[in-house]
C-alpha cells in the first residue's frame, strides 16, 4: 500500500508524462530535421561545450608554466609551425575564418578573443597536445608536458593580435597546398610570363 | 610519432581540396578596361569579367608590391577573387599580350 496521497501520485504521473512528452517532442523534431553542422550551436549546446572545455583540461595541466622563454625567434618558429599545421582550420590570423573552421561544429573560435586568451598557458598547451573531445580539435601531441614545439605555439597564440600584414603574407606562403594548387600557381606564373596555358579549373567541390 | 603523422596527413588530405587559395578563385585574362573602381578582363574563352577594385585590393608585379597605375589595357593579369564574390583581392600583373 502506497504511503503517498492520491494528489502526490497524480502530480508525479503528470510530471513524468510531461517529461516523456518533451523527450518525445525532441526525438520527433530531431528525427524529422536531422543535425547539421551549418547551424549555430543552441544555448544548451554552448553550455555543454563550455563544460567540456573546462573539464577537458586537468587542474595540474592548467598550472603548467611555459618552460620556453619568449623571444622573437621563438615567436617566428611558432608562427611557421602554426601556418603549416593549424591555419587550415584556424586561419593564419587565428580568427577561424576558413572553409573548414567556419563549417565545423562548434566553429573554430576566434583565438584572439578572451575565450582563448583567458586560458592559462598550461590550458592552451594541453588542448594542442590532447585535443578536445566532440569538437574538430585533434590531439597533436603524445600527451607529455615537454613538447618544445607546442610550447612555442602557445607563445605564438598569445601574440596573434601582433601579426603584421607582412607576416601574414609569409604565413600564406607556408600554408599547405594541394598538388592542384601548386600546378595552378605554376600555370599562373607561365601565363603572366606570356605563355599560353589552359584556363584554370573550376573551383573544387567542398567535400 | 606515427599517430601524429597520420593525423597531420589526414588533416592535410581533408583540407587540400577544400582550401584552394584559402577559398579564393583565380581569374586569368587580359585587361580590356581599367578604372579606379574596376578592372575588366577578357578570359581565354573570350568572355569578359568585371571585378571591383577597392581600397583593400593589392597589386603585385613580378612578385613585388605594385599599384593600380601599373595595370594597363592589354596586360595579362591573374586576379584573386572570393569564390562567391567579385571583389579583386589581389591583382598580379604580367607581360602585355603580344
Amino acid at each position: 500500500m502506497s504511503r503517498h496521497s492520491p494528489l502526490v501520485r497524480i502530480v508525479v504521473v503528470a510530471v513524468v508524462a510531461a517529461v516523456l512528452v518533451c523527450v518525445g517532442g525532441v526525438v520527433w523534431v530531431v528525427g524529422a530535421n536531422g543535425f547539421s553542422a551549418r547551424t549555430l550551436p543552441t544555448p544548451v549546446e554552448r553550455l555543454v561545450m563550455r563544460a567540456i572545455h573546462r573539464w577537458s583540461v586537468p587542474r595540474s595541466a592548467r598550472a603548467l608554466k611555459n618552460p620556453v622563454a619568449y623571444s622573437s625567434d621563438v615567436w617566428a618558429e611558432g608562427r611557421a609551425h602554426f601556418a603549416d599545421h593549424c591555419a587550415s582550420c584556424h586561419g593564419n590570423d587565428g580568427r577561424g575564418d576558413t572553409e573548414i573552421g567556419r563549417n565545423l561544429f562548434p566553429k573554430a573560435p576566434d583565438m584572439r578573443l578572451a575565450s582563448t586568451q583567458d586560458k592559462s598557458d598550461g590550458e592552451l598547451y594541453w588542448i594542442i597536445e590532447n585535443g578536445i573531445r566532440l569538437t574538430g580539435m585533434p590531439a597533436w601531441g603524445n600527451g607529455g608536458t615537454d613538447d618544445v614545439a607546442t610550447w612555442k605555439l602557445v607563445h605564438f597564440v598569445r601574440r596573434l593580435a601582433e601579426l603584421t600584414p607582412e607576416q601574414l603574407k609569409e604565413m600564406e606562403a607556408a600554408n599547405p597546398k594541394s598538388p592542384a594548387e601548386l600546378q595552378e600557381e605554376k600555370d599562373d606564373e607561365r601565363f603572366l610570363a606570356g605563355e599560353e596555358v589552359s584556363p584554370p579549373p573550376a573551383p573544387p567541390h567542398h567535400h | 610519432m606515427k599517430q601524429l603523422l597520420s593525423v597531420i596527413a589526414l588533416v592535410l588530405a581533408v583540407s587540400a581540396g577544400a582550401l584552394a587559395h584559402n577559398g579564393n578563385e583565380h581569374v586569368r585574362g587580359v585587361v580590356t578596361a581599367v578604372s579606379a573602381q574596376s578592372v575588366t578582363i577578357q578570359l581565354a574563352d573570350k568572355t569578359t569579367k568585371t571585378l571591383t577594385i577597392n581600397t583593400k585590393t593589392e597589386f603585385e608585379n613580378a612578385g613585388k608590391p605594385s599599384h593600380l597605375t601599373d595595370v594597363k589595357v592589354g596586360d595579362r593579369v591573374v586576379v584573386d577573387v572570393p569564390e562567391h564574390g567579385s571583389n579583386a583581392l589581389l591583382i598580379k600583373v604580367g607581360a602585355a599580350k603580344k
